[in-house]
């Protein structure tokens, strides 16, 4: 048996139930495959928990460990990195829980933390380069970290109360209305935070490359009209700016 | 490309793991050298990167990787060695390690050291990966041995056989797992010593010591979550007292204890490379 037939037939060893033997194996060493057959999903499912620290406890051990054996049986590891494992689990927990949204919300709130732990580097805003900008055409370089999704649940009190290692985190409940979860990196510190519809279109603007003056024109669709759109475009911009969602203009 | 020499190291260091970072950011701990699992840098930024960077101003640092995969039947992935390169050219290392192992094929990996047939085949297929790995890293590398829990019905020489061959292809080092050595011999049923007389002494640069389990079917397995153990102390005795200058080094990666425990660990080592020492001179 050739090397690339021996390393398929152990591949899909590894996927199987465990059950079978392996012709390359010399009898006497099948009893050792079970190590590999079970380092493999151990080590799967340690990454899982490793990442989806709040999700875990927020479900238990045994929905989550019912969970992360649903997701490595779907999903072959393919990634150089160990650290790539939990992209998709948010849509196994998904699939599981369709009627507890939150906990895909989880999911999704600790993977992009990872993610944004992770990222890449970028310099800190330059201030005096803001001097002389044409700020009606400038364009908004978003921090490449930054990442958002739309939730419909207290996803991030949850969150929080699971961080802080409260007893009793405040049970799952519905928004009023949809909000949007943002996440990204300032400095070395992942952080988040919930925003709501309007400044989401501001936010997806600027990351499509849009300048401030058609950040202006959404902001002028909202409550406060055309008249304060420029004041709350300049008070945005100002946090954009202080929490490090907006790095650079070009 | 035939790699220049690597100078050795003779020093007694530990791995960098996250319950000691703050020892190791402030060079408090009294350690030669500190060990990095690569791929835990290998991102794209953040506070991995700006740890290391940090650590590596108070210590020389050793890369140690688990997913370059030499023995894969289709290669190398350049996005891997890629990563590595950019890692190893920020932080100057010690050296570059991984293991004489599989992790996948055909976009699967397995995330796991898989056991290789010790075949003129598989020899081949290493022999050019590491080869080419050496090449674009611009370095030789350190290969380790690995444990294992079964063997193949192609196999046609021992391990210690395979390496020997490996390093005289490649021109690589040896990264000399002495658990490792102890935990397979003792599934294998093969002597351990036998396997220290086979490989190129010459060739190894660094020492690994670490702790195993009792699994089922009565193998042993690596484990990484106990201390060094008694036959592996001894073991590591006997192979000071045939190698010239290492870089030794506790390796644990599981149920970590105060860096007190380890460092106690580590003087025990430096205390039997001493006395081996002084039988071997």
């Amino acid at each position: 048996m050739n090397l690339r037939q021996l390393q398929d037939d152990f591949c899909s060893y590894l996927r199987s139930d465990g059950a079978v033997t392996l012709a390359s194996v010399a009898p006497a060493a099948q009893r050792g495959l079970g190590v590999y057959h079970f380092a493999h999903r151990a080590t799967l499912g340690a990454a899982l928990g490793d990442v989806f620290e709040r999700t875990h406890a927020w479900l238990g051990d045994a929905r989550f460990d019912h969970a992360a054996a649903r997701h490595i049986a779907l999903h072959p590891p393919a990634s150089w990195t160990l650290a790539d494992y939990g992209a998709g689990f948010e849509e196994t927990l998904a699939g599981l829980y369709p009627d507890h949204p939150e906990v895909a919300e989880l999911a999704w709130l600790d993977w992009t933390l990872r993610v944004a732990f992770n990222g890449p580097d970028c310099p800190d805003l330059d201030f005096a380069s803001l001097a002389g900008v044409d700020w009606d055409s400038a364009r908004l370089v978003i921090n490449p970290t930054l990442a958002y999704r739309p939730i419909v649940t207290n996803v991030a009190l949850i969150w929080q109360a699971l961080d802080d290692g409260e007893p009793d985190p405040p049970p799952a409940g519905r928004l009023p209305t949809p909000a949007v979860l943002t996440v990204w990196r300032q400095g070395l510190m992942p952080r988040f935070q919930t925003i709501e519809a309007l400044e989401h279109e501001a936010l997806a603007v600027a990351m499509r490359g849009g300048s401030l003056g058609e950040i202006c024109s959404i902001l002028a669709k909202g409550p406060t009209g055309s008249d304060a759109a420029a004041t709350q475009a300049g008070a945005m911009l100002q946090r954009w700016m202080s929490e490090a969602v907006l790095v650079a203009l070009a | 490309m035939i790699q220049p020499p690597l100078p050795s190291f003779a020093g007694f260091g530990l791995g960098m793991r996250t319950e000691h970072y703050d020892a190791f950011l402030s060079g408090s701990a009294p350690v030669d050298f500190v060990e990095i699992i690569s791929e835990n840098f290998m991102g794209d930024g953040g506070r991995p990167l700006h740890l290391l960077d940090q650590v590596r101003r108070n210590y020389p640092v050793a890369m140690h990787g688990v997913s370059m995969s030499i023995g894969s039947a289709d290669g190398l992935k350049a996005d891997y060695l890629g990563r590595l390169k950019r890692l190893a050219d920020r932080i100057d290392p010690l050296w570059v390690s991984d293991h004489l192992c599989w992790t996948g094929i055909h976009g699967f990996n397995s995330h796991d050291l898989l056991p290789l047939p010790y075949t003129r085949e598989a020899l081949d297929i290493a022999s050019a990966n590491v080869a080419l790995a050496q090449d674009l890293l611009d370095r030789p590398l350190l290969i380790e041995n690995p444990s294992s829990y079964i063997h193949f019905v192609d196999d046609a020489m021992s391990e210690w056989e395979f390496l020997s061959e490996l390093t005289r292809r490649t021109g690589c080092y040896l990264l000399l797992d002495i658990n490792n050595i102890y935990v397979s011999a003792t599934n294998h049923g093969h002597d351990p010593l036998a396997y220290l007389a086979g490989i190129p002494l010459d060739r190894v640069r660094q020492i690994h010591l670490a702790g195993h389990s009792a699994g089922q079917h009565g193998l042993l397995i690596d484990t990484h979550d106990h201390p060094v153990p008694d036959p592996v102390w001894a073991l590591f005795a006997e192979a000071m007292t045939r190698l010239g200058e290492v870089a030794v080094m506790i390796e644990r990666d599981d149920d970590i204890p105060p860096l007190e425990a380890l460092l106690g660990e580590l003087a025990m080592a430096r205390r039997l490379a001493n006395q081996s020492e002084s039988l071997a001179a």
